[in-house]
């Protein structure tokens, strides 16, 4: 028994391990959006493409929504190019993770991503290690991850603590396309956790 | 989402004195998720003294809110106070957390149900008993079951202004300090070394099959999931770039019966402080394995020869080796492997004893054997024999065959009397933990049988090689006196000091009969409460160390005069009969018997010292717990 857990700890731990780290090659997937189409990364080739792990009854991320911090960025980025994919890895049954919740969260919020993609058997997100809603992915046109972690250095979930946030994915983007090396790479994402389907 | 904040006024009567606490309830669709609100853990603030004030989260079932380091996904519950002029917070003191998996290998450290987080708030000595003081804060936490909510409340607390405070919600801040990570010299080494992409954490001087937890407080730097396989935990880091040493954390070892530790995993970078603390110090500087708690062993057997407790009995061999030093070399070789015999038989008796009283799942603590009564009766009257016989007296008294047989075996310069000394005087030696002897049998208590038998030889060895090397080089003999008259003289002496012993013995004997209550853990948890310095002398009346120590150092001028002038209360645990709550206590600090010395700073955090004390490390001890 003790012996089972312990490998199952060393594969889980090793699978973690296998999330792309800044600098790494980003996965390639393919997901239906919530209107039905089918999305793939290697569509995007060539262009800045922000993931954004998304569950519409977290507070942490109605904190960057309902204070249009998160639609903001999205609007500034997609006015230069970038794709914007929205990722909701819950699975069927936990949290935030029904079609009907999503549209109605895309419309109330006016969020803005070029899709909002589900993934409700969890493969995309543990492919990329997504741990927490929000948990932000910056990959660039070269296909490489270049950044990976929270939106911002303010984990509280008060929309007050927005503006004198350090806004890690702005930030990131804007060093990135004026050439300029990034300068936070990483960071711990925060937030609720993904909702993940299976048992542990 | 609605999140509606009630407010709920409380009052609590603790004597005469009203105790006002506003408290609130997070009500999330109808349903209250958790109700927040600050304790105190006196009845009112003396002005000038610490006082803990303790933030109490009620949660729903199956709800939960997050540690210091939440984990993969949730944040800390955060608490600004809002104080008076002259007062000041420190840090929140956090309990152990749990480990909670979620699907998806999100790991979260948690607190599943209700948590009270302590915080000691220091007051200004300007105020008036009579007054009132309220003390304000604004709490913020989340609080997830399957989904999340945040939570926040502002929450007060009135107290009165008294001269004197009794302990208030007592069983609730004792049981939340006994969460709380220790601070000091802990029963195992630690060492960090970085392997790849990861940081390995090696904890030695453990039993084979230790079981702990590691709870990582890594600060800055990106973390996974540490995966604890005893002795190590690999803790990958995620953040190629980062070149960390080290991180902080917290470890929980868990004993096989039950019983835990938690111990703050001291710093990477050795403070000085703590080298200086003395052998348990060096102890945790670097890698340790089994040879070197038996190499511990070793050295304490042979410094246990030169223990108060022991040196009467040993003097009688020593006075043996004299008279034999005349025989020949044979016959002194084999004399002295009967007394080595005898020392290692009864060393070997008791890791037996430990040994199968663990398989029956009892807790053994060491010189359990002094604890019971009738035990100390037969040595009384052992050594009395021994004493009497020293003192000529006992050929008078005994009739010639039954004289001959006790003498034989008691006294005797045969074989077996030879070997019996050996067992004498080990089992005298029992109760005086010697220095380096404290953790080392801690360590052997704790550990498997082969562990332990290795142990005991290995103390056993220690004690006994002087007598090996005599015995296999009687020519050193020489250096010793030659036999005479004043053996006589030497013989009534070491008999007087037999007597002593004796006497010593039947007043603990004595002690033992008497009915007493304990009042260790009460007395404890109210000194705690006041936010002084508290000293922990764990002592028994059998032990004799103990008592060294006492003289010595504790009731010397300067230890005096500091714990005078630091208002340190002084807590005494009686052991002698071997009180069950003591030896818990005992174990927590990873000890296995006394002497045992425990200092905690005014916010509750105990720094085990060393055994053997002298001034300076009390006072070390006792500037450090003040800082």
């Amino acid at each position: 028994m003790k012996t089972r857990l312990t490998l199952l700890l060393a594969f889980v731990s090793a699978t973690a391990f296998a999330a792309p780290q800044p600098g790494d090659p980003a996965p390639n997937f393919s997901l239906t959006d919530v209107n039905g189409q089918s999305h793939s990364l290697a569509d995007y080739k060539g262009k800045y493409v922000v993931l954004e792990w998304n569950n519409p009854g977290c507070p942490f991320v109605h904190k960057h929504y309902d204070s249009g911090n998160m639609q903001n960025l999205q609007k500034q980025a997609e006015s230069r190019g970038v794709i914007w994919l929205t990722v909701n890895s819950g699975a069927a049954g936990r949290q935030g993770a029904t079609t009907n919740e999503i549209k109605g969260f895309l419309s109330s919020e006016h969020a803005a991503p070029t899709a909002y993609l589900i993934d409700s058997e969890g493969k995309v997100g543990r492919l990329y290690g997504a741990r927490t809603t929000p948990d932000m992915y910056i990959i660039g046109p070269n296909g490489k991850l270049i950044y990976d972690g929270a939106i911002d250095n303010k984990p509280t979930p008060d929309p007050e603590d927005i503006p004198g946030a350090t806004n890690y994915v702005k930030a990131a983007l804007e060093e990135s396309m004026a050439g300029k090396p990034v300068e936070v790479t990483t960071s711990k994402p925060y937030g609720c956790s993904v909702k993940y389907g299976g048992t542990d | 989402m609605i999140v509606s904040v009630m407010r709920l006024p409380k009052f609590v009567m603790a004597g005469l004195l009203l105790i006002g606490s506003l408290c609130h309830a997070q009500v999330y669709q109808g349903t209250q998720l958790v109700r927040a609100s600050l304790l105190a853990d006196q009845t009112g603030i003396v002005p000038g003294q610490p006082i803990t004030i303790g933030l109490e989260l009620q949660t729903a079932p199956g709800w939960h809110t997050y540690w210091e380091y939440p984990g993969d996904a949730g944040i800390p519950t955060r608490i600004d106070w809002k104080l008076p002029a002259g007062f000041a917070a420190g840090p929140i003191q956090w309990p152990v957390p749990a480990r909670d998996d979620e699907p998806g290998d999100i790991v979260n450290y948690i607190y599943p149900g209700d948590v009270l987080l302590p915080v000691e708030i220091q007051t200004p000595a300007g105020l008036k008993p009579g007054q009132t003081v309220t003390i304000n804060a604004h709490a913020a936490w989340l609080v997830c079951k399957d989904l999340c909510v945040p939570g926040k409340a502002d929450v007060s607390i009135t107290l009165p202004v008294v001269a004197a405070s009794q302990p208030a919600n007592g069983d609730l801040f004792t049981d939340t300090r006994a969460e709380l990570p220790m601070k000091g010299v802990p029963p195992f080494t630690a060492s960090w070394s970085r392997q790849g992409q990861a940081l390995v954490l090696h904890l030695g001087g453990l039993e084979p099959q230790a079981t702990f937890d590691f709870f990582p407080l890594p600060g800055d730097v990106q973390i996974g999931h540490p995966q604890v396989m005893p002795p190590t935990v690999n803790v990958p880091l995620l953040d190629a770039k980062a070149t960390p040493d080290s991180i902080d954390g917290v470890v929980v070892l868990r004993a096989r019966d039950g019983s835990s530790q938690v111990w703050q995993l001291p710093s990477a970078k050795p403070s000085a402080s703590i080298s200086a603390v003395g052998a348990r110090g060096v102890a945790s500087s670097g890698q340790s394995s089994l040879f070197y708690w038996l190499g511990l062993g070793f050295v304490g057997g042979l410094i246990l020869n030169v223990m108060p407790c022991v040196l009467p009995v040993i003097a009688l061999k020593i006075f043996g080796f004299i008279k034999q030093a005349g025989e020949s070399p044979r016959r002194i070789l084999a004399l002295g492997f009967t007394f080595v015999g005898g020392i290692f038989a009864w060393f070997f008796f008791l890791a037996a004893l430990i040994v199968s009283f663990k398989l029956a799942g009892h807790q053994l603590n060491w010189a359990f054997q002094f604890q019971h009564p009738a035990f100390v009766a037969v040595m009384v009257v052992i050594l009395l024999l021994f004493a009497l016989n020293l003192l000529g007296i006992f050929e008078i008294v005994l009739p010639g065959r039954l004289q001959a047989k006790v003498y034989d075996a008691a006294g005797g310069e045969g074989y077996a009397g030879t070997f019996w000394h050996g067992v004498f005087a080990t089992l005298m030696a029992t109760p005086c933990t010697a220095p380096f002897l404290g953790s080392a049998l801690g360590f052997a208590l704790a550990a498997p049988a082969p562990t332990v038998f290795a142990m005991f030889g290995s103390i056993a060895a220690g004690m006994s090689s002087p007598y090996a090397v005599l015995a296999i080089k009687p020519a050193w003999l020489r250096y010793l006196p030659k036999p005479g008259i004043w053996m006589v003289r030497v013989k009534q002496a070491l008999g007087v000091l037999l007597m002593g012993t004796v006497v010593w013995l039947g007043w603990v004997l004595v002690e033992q009969l008497t009915p007493r209550t304990d009042t260790f853990p009460a007395e404890l948890a109210s000194a705690l409460a006041k936010h002084q310095i508290v000293f922990v002398d764990f002592t028994a009346d059998w032990c004799v160390n103990c008592k060294v120590n006492e003289h010595l150092v504790l009731d010397s001028g300067p230890v005096q005069d500091a714990f005078k002038q630091k208002g340190v209360i002084l807590v005494k645990a009686d052991w002698t009969r071997g009180d069950e709550d003591i030896t818990a206590y005992l174990r927590k600090y990873g000890r296995a018997g006394v002497p045992c010395y425990v200092v905690f700073s005014p916010d509750g955090r105990p720094t085990v010292l060393p055994e053997v004390i002298t001034k300076d490390i009390v006072l070390d001890a006792l500037s450090q717990a003040a800082s």
